[in-house]
């Protein structure tokens, strides 16, 4: 019998809702088949929920608990991510709760050492990064998905088995009622850092875990100081080691420190000393304030990844996939781009729209992804929690070196999670002219962003499947838009076809043409690098798949085959 | 073997300043003195290549 904590978990600030527990069909023996179960309700499981029903593919979610997580935890997004969050129509909350920041400080023995600043520009709609804690991400979510008749959450239900054939998987779940087995198509693990489904299938994951724990403490704080990220590198109180400060909404502080090395979390985390702590870092911010502890945890970096993301029917995403380290803000920023690749990819599978030939390269570009953040990140790890004497004298000469010399400063900087770019992946189109391009980005990025009027951006205009950008002069391109047509007249693939120009007569408006923006200022021309008659082609993730300096119809409906792995299928291009 | 760019009084004048130097960090900074050495020359060679053998060459025989 699982019974979850059913008290809300203590808050100074943060009202935990319980959410109902509900008598599952199946446990009287009815029920139907699930077309896709994903196991956690955490933001990564509800993201590919959301993004699943983009497609018109409902989901059920499988949670053990039944509140939202304790302490703020992810707590920064990317404009990736919020980019995605926007595709999942569920952005407004995050920008209106958020603390948007791009500027991060580090400092050493009272000295500013290094400034990290991430680019802001005025075509993007959201800013470089935004903070805001778990608590509210999950809120957010659980929220949207309830105005989403295609998912519903159990909560407090407990995965405690998996087993799988040819045609499915099914799951043994327990309740405060008993357990139950549930039936499912697809079964995606969003289960977390220690997923239940990883270790019941027994997968091992590649790749190293890092000595050195970190504190992370939530504390309430009237602190007055911008929303930056501020590192402190070998302060008097805590020499050797490190401390991350971030301010987050509702005035709360996000305290990160490195502990001393053998220090135990247990002691970390006694009371008396971790108070001791804290004083000392408002000590060292010369913010001595009151302050109310909300939640400490202790964390370990890694650098570990699954080496495939898809078992048959059981898919992995986000942390039940990999645990990456802290250090650049790739934990939840990673996730949301896993299933943002995985959400479309299995939507158009279930939809017949695509052979399961499409869900391996979700593996392989993300697990390529999780390898290279791994190697990234391991980097920034080795400088924040040197793992050898070795190490730390390199850490400690490039901080002294620092306070009078930049040249090696930007090993004090750890690289910020990013959009990956699957400049290798088989979707690609193979006559992409990215050669041609003079700007724009190539086959493997993602769309760029342009600012086209107040509160209007490009992105605004995609349609949830493939988005075709096709530039144009006033005529239009009459021929290729009516061959385009004529072509994808019996398709259910879904495509939006977004003319580019100026404004384009009435004959050039003939044929397949879902949206028209008027360029007549030449901003996306000139930040896509295309003249009329060129094109780009973009998955679903926003990923670009095709572009062609001079377009045709019969290259936009090779590479939409090759994108979505069909080719084999449909091998006659003149049909 | 390395060909040579500096003359035997040359070669003096350093080995008699980068002793000072060891002294003067103390044992317990001397590493991280020789670390931050390294670090600066590398960035006057400006060789990624050079430094590396420059790095096996030292690690030889120790």
């Amino acid at each position: 019998m699982h019974r979850p904590d059913t008290s809300p978990r203590p808050s100074v600030f943060y009202n935990y809702q319980v959410y109902p527990y509900r008598h599952a069909p199946e446990l009287d023996g009815a029920g139907d088949p699930q077309r896709v179960v994903i196991v956690g309700a955490g933001p990564i499981g509800m993201a590919t929920a959301l993004d699943l029903a983009r497609f018109g593919v409902g989901s059920l979610i499988i949670e053990s608990e039944r509140q939202v997580s304790h302490g703020s935890r992810a707590i920064v997004f990317t404009r990736r991510s919020m980019d995605i969050l926007q595709m999942l129509h569920c952005h407004q909350a995050f920008v209106d709760n958020g603390l948007a920041w791009n500027l991060g400080r580090s400092y050493y023995r009272g000295k500013e050492v290094y400034q990290m600043v991430m680019p802001a520009d005025d075509n993007d709609r959201f800013s470089p990064g935004l903070n805001i804690q778990q608590q509210y991400i999950e809120e957010y979510l659980v929220d949207a998905i309830g105005r989403n008749p295609l998912i519903s959450i159990r909560w407090g239900s407990l995965v405690t088995g998996i087993s799988q054939d040819a045609d499915g998987v099914e799951l043994t779940v327990d309740t405060e009622e008993g357990d139950y087995r549930l039936r499912s198509d697809w079964v995606v693990a969003a289960d977390g850092g220690r997923s239940t489904v990883r270790k019941l299938m027994k997968l091992q994951m590649e790749g190293r875990a890092y000595t050195g724990n970190f504190v992370i403490a939530d504390i309430r704080a009237d602190i007055d100081l911008p929303v930056e990220r501020r590192c402190y590198f070998d302060p008097e109180w805590n020499p050797g080691n490190n401390v991350l400060v971030h301010k987050q909404p509702r005035g709360i502080w996000r305290l990160d420190f490195r502990l001393p090395d053998g220090e135990t979390p247990e002691e970390a985390l006694e009371t008396g000393l971790l108070a001791e702590r804290i004083n000392s870092v408002l000590a060292m911010l010369n913010k001595p304030v009151e302050w109310q502890l909300d939640w400490a945890t202790v964390y370990s970096a890694s650098t570990k990844t699954l080496s495939e993301y898809v078992h048959k029917r059981v898919l992995f995403v986000g942390d039940a996939a990999h645990l990456l380290p802290i250090f650049g803000v790739r934990g939840a920023n990673t996730g949301l781009q896993d299933s943002n690749n995985l959400a479309w990819k299995l939507a158009f599978v279930i939809r017949g729209l695509s052979s399961e030939k499409l869900l391996y390269t979700y593996s392989s570009e993300r697990v390529q992804a999780a390898r290279e953040i791994c190697e990234e990140g391991g980097k920034s790890t080795r400088f924040m929690t040197p793992q050898s004497h070795g190490f730390r004298v390199l850490r400690d000469a490039v901080l002294s070196l620092s306070l009078s010399e930049n040249f090696a400063s930007d090993l004090m900087h750890w690289r910020t999670s990013r959009p990956h770019v699957y400049a290798t992946s088989d979707l690609n189109a193979v006559d992409c002219d990215n050669d041609q391009f003079r700007a724009g980005p190539a086959c493997g990025e993602v769309l760029k962003n342009v600012k086209l009027g107040d509160d209007d951006y490009l992105l605004d205009h995609l349609g949830d499947g493939f988005n075709l950008l096709l530039f144009v002069d006033e005529h239009g391109l009459k021929n290729l838009q009516t061959e385009l047509a004529e072509r994808l007249q019996s398709s259910d693939l879904p495509l939006t076809v977004i003319l580019i120009g100026t404004a384009v007569d009435s004959p050039g408006r003939s044929g397949r043409v879902d949206v028209f923006l008027d360029d007549s200022e030449g901003r996306i021309a000139n930040l896509y690098g295309c003249y009329p008659g060129g094109a780009y082609l973009a998955r679903p993730d926003q990923h670009v798949c095709g572009r062609w300096s001079l377009a045709s119809a019969e290259k936009i409906c090779r590479a939409l085959l090759r994108a979505t792995a069909a080719e084999q299928e449909h091998p006659d291009r003149d049909e | 073997m390395m060909s040579k760019h500096l003359t035997v009084s040359e070669i003096e004048d350093i080995y008699d300043a980068l002793a000072v130097a060891i002294d003067d960090a103390g044992r317990d900074r001397e590493p991280v003195l020789l670390a931050k050495l390294a670090l600066v020359m590398a960035n006057m060679i400006g060789d990624r290549d050079r430094v590396l053998e420059a790095i096996s060459i030292s690690a030889r025989d120790l």
